[in-house]
């Protein structure tokens, strides 16, 4: 199999194995370095192993806790994690066999993930066998600014939230930018993913400090919500522009499947981004036009009497189905298993809308193409 | 916004040259000297189990692996990674001496320090713990910045059987645990449905929407569920 890694180190590799040894004394020694401790890499190869079959192709996905299949735990992660569930709808509609790549550093942010995953370790998607490539990020630089707002008082500071947008804008067009460059040429598809609101319901709460203006407290949920918008907009117009596909997340997560404000339109649909609307008009149809029809995905209704909780425990994370894999300090798995399902009916698993990266890895296999 | 950073082109000569920089085996054999106590101090887990530490650590002289330190491929039908014994006592797992904490790097990978960089081995901390710990160094940033699992634990109510026809105004919800297990559905409230008494007043729905017994629709066998335990390993 081949996973596109050498088989030795060089000059790098044997500076920062002696940095890595270093660093707990740096840390000792007021460095600074705790914050070098805040991620956990999770890389997992799991390739979905079609009877009968020879051709092997290769989804490719970077990305933080999301794509990583992070489940709570520093030890293992969800083996069926959105791209590997990708990988089993491309698995049954292209008859192969497909190896799902998850490069994940759960706790990154955009620019460690760019920088980090998708540029260092290129080298997965420049195999021949490559035909798919996705990432997501932002999810930390907004978890991170949600929680350092959280924790003010006095006068509230907008900075952070507006720091982690521009962030997030920068080294998402930096990486579509790189993987057009640095993806092996007969790569077919290029997504996005998009960011669905944790702790929407959690947030419908005041802040502890105050609007400089208003004197007032403000509410965290109306204050956040636009900003998510903001980034999510940009990831779904980068997309656009730079000829990616993308996994609106926001709009499967946070909308119901059904018409529940009766005005005509599913409302997972209706939430959707539209390719070339503007930013204005993206922002106030999610914060403000159709607000009422959002929900927190610990709820995610698919019908008037059924739901299902696509967040876990820790009221971030996506739920998921089909097991773990060993993949945080013990390492990551490389491993093969046959697929769960090998026909989708209309293109949707069974359970494609009853659990969160179920949901997420349906979202991107709509755009797989017919043929590898 | 500065333009994002990329690394440095690979040197032609690839290691030891002439002239090429390299930490000494003394500072290095000192800075290992004080990772062991540095790291105990800095994390304070005191569990550290005897006969994991006698085995070398694999820091700085791990082998040059590039894949994952588990099988390469898995059987067919099975989890690569599943080991049955943590599975079955979480607490002690047989297979403990064949994991390790893994320190080595994909070389022309990601190089960078995370959380396995700190811990020492033979420590299994929860997540819960690590967010603990993060906190407690002044560190809210990366899964410093994460909830700790259990921030929201499943909902427990009444158990609502697959062939129970839901009447109006309720609802089916199925939830998950952590490690992927489906949790039996339970009976709520919809959001969107007012319930009247008979002398049409408004009825109170518990903020959490979990209907109890005493509002259970008339046919439902009254039977809360339970929420399965962990088979992965001990979570909190």
């Amino acid at each position: 199999m081949s996973t596109g890694v050498p088989a030795h180190g060089g000059l790098g590799s044997r500076f920062f194995a002696a940095l890595r040894a270093l660093l707990p004394m740096l840390a000792l020694l007021g460095f600074g370095s705790d914050a070098l401790a805040n991620t956990l890499t999770q890389n997992v190869s799991w390739t979905i192993d079609r009877a009968g079959t020879t051709a092997k192709y290769r989804v490719v996905a970077y990305g933080d806790s999301i794509y990583a299949g992070y489940n709570g735990s520093a030890f293992n992660a969800a083996k069926y994690a959105a791209p590997t569930v990708d990988a089993e709808y491309l698995s049954a509609l292209w008859n192969a066999d497909i190896e799902g790549v998850r490069r994940a550093k759960s706790g990154a942010v955009a620019s460690d993930i760019y920088t980090n995953k998708i540029v260092a370790e290129k080298s997965y998607m420049q195999a021949a066998s490559t035909r798919v490539v996705t990432f997501e990020m932002c999810g930390n630089d907004g978890l991170q600014a949600r929680s350092a707002f959280k924790s003010q008082t006095g006068t509230c500071n907008y900075a952070g939230m507006n720091t982690a947008i521009n962030n997030c804008k920068t080294y998402v067009a930096a990486a579509m930018d790189f993987i057009n460059a640095n993806a092996y040429a007969g790569t077919k598809l290029k997504v996005v993913s998009n960011l669905h609101y944790p702790g929407y319901a959690a947030d419908n709460v005041q802040s502890s400090c105050k609007d400089s203006t208003t004197g007032a407290t403000v509410n965290l949920q109306t204050l956040f919500l636009p900003k998510l918008a903001t980034m999510n907009y940009w990831m779904c117009e980068y997309a656009r522009q730079k000829g990616f596909k993308c996994a609106d997340n926001f709009a499967q997560y946070m909308g119901a499947d059904y018409d529940r404000n009766g005005d005509g339109q599913v409302d997972s649909d209706a939430l959707r981004y539209v390719a070339g609307e503007s930013e204005s008009s993206y922002v106030t149809r999610i914060s403000t036009t159709l607000r009422a029809t959002l929900r927190d995905a610990n709820a995610h209704f698919v019908s008037a009497t059924t739901s299902y909780d696509y967040i876990q425990s820790d009221d971030t994370h996506p739920t998921y189905t089909g097991g773990t894999v060993t993949a945080g300090l013990f390492g990551g798995t490389t491993g093969s298993g046959a697929p769960r399902y090998t026909s989708f009916a209309g293109g949707k698993s069974p359970i494609w809308n009853q659990y969160g990266h179920e949901r997420m890895g349906w979202a991107v296999s709509t755009s797989n193409p017919a043929a590898p | 916004m500065g333009k994002p950073r990329r690394p440095e082109p690979p040197p032609a000569d690839p290691v030891g040259g002439k002239g090429s920089w390299g930490p000494s085996p003394g500072f290095l054999a000192a800075a290992l000297g004080l990772v062991v106590g540095g790291v105990a101090m800095a994390w304070g887990w005191t569990s550290a189990p005897a006969a994991d530490d006698a085995q070398p650590t694999a820091a700085a002289a791990g082998p040059a692996m590039s894949v994952a330190p588990m099988p390469q491929a898995a059987p067919a039908s099975g989890p690569a990674m599943a080991p049955p014994a943590t599975a079955a006592n979480p607490s002690m797992p047989a297979s403990a001496a064949a994991q390790r904490i893994w320190r080595s790097r994909d070389p022309n990978g990601d190089q960078t320090p995370d959380l396995a960089d700190y811990v020492n081995e033979g420590e299994r901390p929860t997540m819960a713990e690590v967010i603990d710990r993060l906190h407690l160094a002044g560190v809210t940033t990366g899964l410093g910045a994460f909830s700790p699992p259990g921030t929201r634990p499943p909902l427990v109510g009444l158990a609502v059987p697959e062939d129970f026809s839901v009447p109006e105004g309720y609802v089916r919800h199925y939830q998950a645990t952590d490690d992927g297990q489906r949790i039996e559905a339970i009976l709520m409230f919809s959001p969107d449905y007012q319930f009247f008494d008979a002398a049409h007043r408004p009825i109170a729905i518990p903020p959490d929407r979990v209907v109890p017994p005493e509002l259970a629709p008339q046919g439902l066998p009254i039977r809360r569920i339970v929420v399965p335990a962990p088979v992965d390993g001990r979570r909190s």
